[in-house]
């Protein structure tokens, strides 16, 4: 067995101080093999974003370790993790976070432009085939619908050939048909490409494309489910959710999410620190 | 990379339209101050090439004669038919240069003006300097009988005559001529630089021109010498001073030419420095302007900026691509500039030409030390404004991108408001000890103490500013309800943003309303000054104090109704050291404690001229004595009994004065430190003329018979004028508004920048708040009302600018005032009425500002900002 493509270790991380502390990790111990797709479930507020933040080196942690390979991201500095994120580490946003005043193609090119290093062009031609754009390399991100516009993002990060790529609910701003497609699409790189992913996810059906489904609560791993299909994953989500206190918030703050919804009733007026940690990340940097 | 941020600058242009217009009129202003300087030198150097022959015999400056021999120094033609007998010596003629001569236009009025000299001289055709072209026939012809005249272009386009008509000509000593005017010409191919030539053939030059006594009018002021070619100037100049009287002196032009060359130089630093420290201001205001538009433009980028982060860029390159954008606008911006600066220096130019300084016909040039020197300063000045924006893109944390929240925290205030008080403190402290501790530069202190004064309260103006914007506030929610609200709301939700944008504006005013009170000023002291300090029913006096014929003061005693007439004359001496050596005048500031002017007076108009009280010693009796007022002798070290020498080069005379006692004037003017008889100027020929007149009324005259009687006795002479002390005051005062006038357009520009910001940060704003207003009109309010509240957010903006800037000023032109009492500037008066139009004026300044970006925010489709992000 090889060594995991990214683990964590103890991993913590708090928010704010004494009376308004807030636990967003709790000592996570986990691993994501290489060439797995993984996907991190979990309401909001239950830390599975800063899980992701922490791993991919965006955000430091209060304690313990997160680890890129061998490479401990609590050890480097500032530099060290820039260029950690811009040689290993592939990302895929919500929101695709494409730059509008570049065509599809330069912002596919566009980490390895900041890197200062030439593409493979076979590597850049198999990957513009893989999410199927040739025809539409020189359109501005404007000019594009969201599913391609997510596609171009998936090219992005898999053009830098990372160790492994982290996904923000990649699907959350498309319809379903968009989502299909970009999720079959990584689900390709996983299987052809032996690409590591890890996934940040609300969807159920999303999670099912993944080898593993992680659940997160209240700052813990509470499940890990090995190829997950989407009724595991709605029953074990609303387990989740009659826990009770501590997992707050409704998860459809952002986009409404296209097929089957994780089943609500939680305690409505809950402290409402699913949208808070966000913000409250934010203002700590 | 490169690809992305020439991109996204791209994307941008529009929005750094303003900041790169900040930069272009900055850099305008510095290159235009070059260009123009450039356009004065190469006037001047134009003249100095075409006026400087191979050798030239002139006066010495620094030889005294002695006799009773009252001429001007001269020199006869059988020396020049010496001269040119010189080997080495192709031709040498005899000329003739003298001042205040000047035409007469076709209105009447005099073509003379204070500044530059008017000049009457012989027609020559001798080659200037290595036989470069001397004087150049424009148009016509040289002036060929003695009727005929040549004069310059500009008196020949000013004077509303044509060729071939006939002109008045006003001679210093002779009276007023006529002649026909037959051609144009000019020294060599420069321009006038705003003196006026009119040339007479040599004869009548010698017949009108010297003021000889003696029955030989065959005499020149000077000898100009052509060489030949391959002669050595230098051996030709030493052979000739081998037999030339000792007051004269043959030298190299090459010679001439530098010294004269360096001297311009110098005065045009000054010129280009002046000009210089308005170009700073405006570039500190633009300053502001680009410092704010990339704060806000990083501050809506920042999702955008944490992508790269979190896609691998590193600070630094982030760091620098902020950088390469203020690069190019700044290249951008200062390419434009040098190009506007040329402009520019064609509207000062035009400015100087009507308040009378006239540089005629200069070609343009832009000199590559000001294509340099603005790229440099522009690109400086935009790369240190974007700065601190480009720290602060690097600061975005890499995990917004994934969180996409934007960064609207709340600006801490309080280390900023720390550091700006302090600042300011500091300011205070510095403006206190020059103006109570005496330290010796007392102005660089107190002025060191207002600039920083002035940053302290820019930087803490966010907080400073509270009052204003709360006072402000009140009242639009009093006159505008809810939109005046959300107007005030608005402004002080980007405290530091709204500040700066201010801050720009408070610059110009602090300037402007510092300049408007020190102006008044400066306009009443000269006002209760002159009331206090001059005697007599009239004065008679010409522009600039320049000296016109003594008759005017004999005529006018002849009058009916004139009790009595006093006359002063001048003349500038320089000090002979204490062992008779002659120090030859630098033209520069040094020359301040070197040359000193003696007022000439009978004894018996003591105190009625000016308030003269003798305190100790007596008045002056023989030849020779003087009186000095206090304020003289201290400054000169003399005291009664002390003698000192001194020169005057025109009569090439050697004076010691003894004094004999010391006068005050109290608060009031003295005319000079200096005063003598007018025996000890008839005696070297100096004094022939007077430069002021007092007249007092014989009881129970009629005044307006007197006046009209002193007009006809000055009727032949345009420059000189009769006035009565209220008409003497405003005239003096007419002088300070000219300057002021001069002086408002230079910080013209920077309020015209800081303009530029508030329409800026404005534009910015509305960008960024589209999606806020889309849901505003959505839910309430009409296109009118949205315009409503950016223009009220607009004037708050512009008036938070003017009140701290009106106050600063007035606190400064108060701080300036004290300053200078003892340089005569005694009265401290505020306009208050012109302060309260600035004031308005601002408020006005900031509705105009507010057109651009209230009408972009009217345009706001409602559903698409509502739906945008």
């Amino acid at each position: 067995m090889t060594a995991p493509a990214a683990r964590a270790a103890g991993l913590t991380k708090t928010y704010g101080r004494d009376d308004t502390l807030v636990v967003a990790l709790d000592a996570v111990d986990v691993a994501f093999d290489q060439g797995c797709f993984t996907a991190v479930m979990g309401p909001s507020g239950s830390g599975k974003s800063t899980l992701m933040h922490c791993m991919a080196a965006l955000d430091r942690p209060t304690s313990g370790q997160a680890f890129i390979g061998e490479t401990d991201v609590a050890t480097l500095s500032d530099n060290g993790l820039t260029e950690l994120r811009r040689d290993r580490i592939g990302f895929i946003f919500q929101s695709f976070n494409l730059v509008p005043t570049l065509t599809a193609r330069e912002n596919i090119l566009l980490p390895l432009a900041i890197a200062g290093r030439r593409p493979d062009p076979a590597w850049f031609d198999s990957v513009i085939d893989t999410v199927g754009l040739a025809d539409r390399l020189s359109h501005k991100p404007s000019e594009l619908s969201g599913g391609q516009q997510q596609r171009v993002a998936c090219a992005r990060a898999l053009v830098a050939q990372p160790e492994i790529i982290f996904a923000d609910e990649p699907t959350g701003n498309l319809d379903s048909t968009s989502s299909a497609e970009v999720l079959a699409f990584l689900r390709s790189c996983v299987e052809q490409m032996a690409q590591t992913i890890v996934m940040v996810s609300h969807d159920p059906v999303a999670a099912s494309y993944a080898d593993r489904a992680l659940f997160l609560a209240d700052g813990r791993i509470v499940d890990d489910l090995s190829d997950p299909t989407r009724d595991h994953v709605l029953d074990t989500m609303a387990r989740l959710d009659q826990r009770g206190p501590g997992v707050s918030s409704h998860p459809t703050g952002r986009t409404p999410l296209p097929g089957p919804r994780p089943a609500t009733g939680r305690p409505a007026g809950d402290p409402g620190q699913g949208s808070g940690i966000s913000g409250v990340s934010v203002l700590s940097n | 990379m490169w690809t992305a941020t020439w991109k996204s600058l791209w994307a941008r242009r529009t929005r750094l339209l303003m900041s790169t217009l900040a930069v272009v009129l900055g850099v305008a202003f510095v290159a235009g101050s070059f260009i123009f300087t450039d356009m004065l030198k190469g006037s001047f150097e134009g003249i100095v090439r075409g006026s400087v022959a191979d050798v030239e015999v002139q006066p010495r400056t620094d030889v005294a004669v002695t006799g009773s021999d009252t001429d001007d120094p001269l020199i006869s033609s059988d020396m020049v038919a010496k001269i040119n007998a010189v080997p080495g010596v192709t031709r040498a003629v005899g000329v003739i240069t003298a001042t205040g001569v000047y035409a007469v236009g076709s209105n009447g009025k005099a073509l003379a003006s204070f500044g530059p000299p008017q000049l009457g001289m012989a027609w020559t055709t001798l080659p200037a300097y290595g036989g470069q072209p001397g004087i150049v026939l424009r148009s016509g012809h040289e002036p060929r009988a003695d009727d005929q005249i040549v004069v310059d272009p500009t008196t020949l386009e000013k004077s509303g005559y044509r060729l071939g008509d006939q002109m008045r000509v006003v001679t210093p000593d002779k009276g007023t001529i006529r002649a026909t005017l037959v051609g144009t010409a000019t020294w060599g191919t420069g321009g006038t630089a705003g003196a006026s030539y009119i040339f007479f053939t040599p004869s009548r030059a010698q017949a009108l021109l010297i003021n000889r006594t003696g029955a030989d009018r065959n005499a020149w002021t000077g000898v100009s010498v052509q060489t030949d070619p391959g002669a050595d100037r230098d051996s030709v100049a030493q052979a000739i001073n081998g037999f030339l009287p000792s007051n004269f002196k043959a030298t190299n032009g090459a010679t001439i030419a530098d010294r004269v060359s360096s001297q311009i130089n110098d005065s045009l630093k000054y010129v280009n420095t002046f000009l210089l420290i308005f170009a700073g201001i405006s570039l500190v205001v633009a300053a502001f302007l680009i410092l704010n538009t990339f704060s806000i433009l990083i501050a809506q980028r920042s999702g955008e900026l944490a992508l790269y982060r979190a896609i691998g860029a590193s600070r630094k390159q982030l760091r620098n691509s902020v950088l390469v954008e203020a690069a190019v606008v700044g290249l951008a911006g200062s390419a434009l500039g040098v190009l506007a600066g040329i402009g520019v220096a064609q509207l000062i130019k035009t400015f100087m030409t009507t308040a009378g300084f006239d540089l005629g016909v200069t070609s343009i040039r832009v000199p590559p030390r000001a294509v340099v020197i603005s790229v440099i300063v522009g690109l400086t000045v935009t790369l240190t404004a974007a700065l601190l924006p480009a720290q602060r893109a690097t600061r975005v944390p890499p995990v917004q991108a994934m969180t996409g929240a934007r960064s609207e925290k709340l600006q801490g205030l309080g280390a900023r408001t720390a550091l700006g008080l302090t600042m300011a403190g500091v300011g205070v402290v510095g403006i206190l000890v020059g103006l109570f501790g005496h330290p010796g530069h007392d102005a660089v202190w107190a002025g060191i103490g207002m600039g920083l004064v002035t940053i302290g309260v820019a930087i803490a103006s966010p907080m400073l500013g509270r009052p204003v914007i709360w006072a402000v506030g009140r009242g639009y929610r009093a006159v505008f309800g809810e939109v005046g609200q959300l107007a005030e709301l608005n402004a002080i939700r980007q405290p530091r943003r709204t500040a700066a944008t201010a801050s720009a504006l408070m610059i110009g005013l602090t300037l402007v309303s510092l300049m408007t009170v020190f102006g008044a000023s400066a306009r009443a002291s000269i006002s209760e000054q002159v009331h206090q300090s001059l005697r007599g029913d009239f004065l008679i006096g010409s522009q600039g104090f320049k000296d016109f014929p003594a008759a005017v003061a004999t005529d006018a005693a002849k009058l009916d109704g004139v009790s009595s007439v006093h006359a002063m004359s001048t003349a500038i001496f320089q000090l002979v050291g204490a062992d008779g050596r002659i120090q030859e005048a630098q033209g520069n500031g040094q020359d301040r404690q070197l040359m000193f002017t003696v007022g000439g007076m009978k004894a018996s108009d003591l105190d009625q001229m000016f308030p003269q009280k003798i305190t100790s010693g007596r008045m002056f009796r023989s030849p020779g004595e003087v009186i000095v007022s206090q304020d003289a002798a201290s400054y000169r070290s003399l005291h009664t009994g002390s003698t000192f020498t001194g020169y005057n080069s025109d009569k090439q005379k050697k004076i010691t004065f003894t004094v004999v006692g010391l006068f005050s004037s109290g608060d009031g003017l003295s005319g000079a430190g200096i005063w003598t008889s007018q025996d000890t100027f008839d005696r070297v020929g100096l004094g022939s003329q007077d430069s002021f007149v007092s007249v007092d009324l014989a009881p129970g005259a009629d005044r307006e018979a007197v006046r009209a009687g002193l007009d006809r006795a000055t009727a032949d002479m345009p420059l000189v004028s009769v006035m009565d002390i209220d008409e003497y005051a405003a005239e003096q005062m007419a002088q300070v508004n000219q300057i002021l006038v001069f002086i408002y357009a230079l910080l013209g520009l920077s309020v015209v920048i800081a303009i530029l910001g508030i329409v800026n940060t404005l534009g910015l704003s509305i960008i960024e708040r589209t999606r806020e207003i889309g849901l505003l009109r959505a839910i309430a309010l009409k296109r009118r009302d949205i315009r409503r509240m950016i223009t009220l957010e607009s004037v708050l903006i512009a008036l938070l600018g003017a009140v701290v800037g009106l106050i600063l000023g007035v606190c400064f032109g108060a701080v300036l005032q004290r300053l200078l009492v003892d340089d005569g500037i005694t009265v401290l008066s505020v306009p208050w009425l012109q302060l309260l139009i600035f004031l308005v004026a601002a408020a006005v300044v900031g509705v105009l500002a507010a057109v651009w970006p209230a009408r972009r925010a009217t345009r706001v489709n409602v559903l698409t900002a509502i739906a945008t992000e």
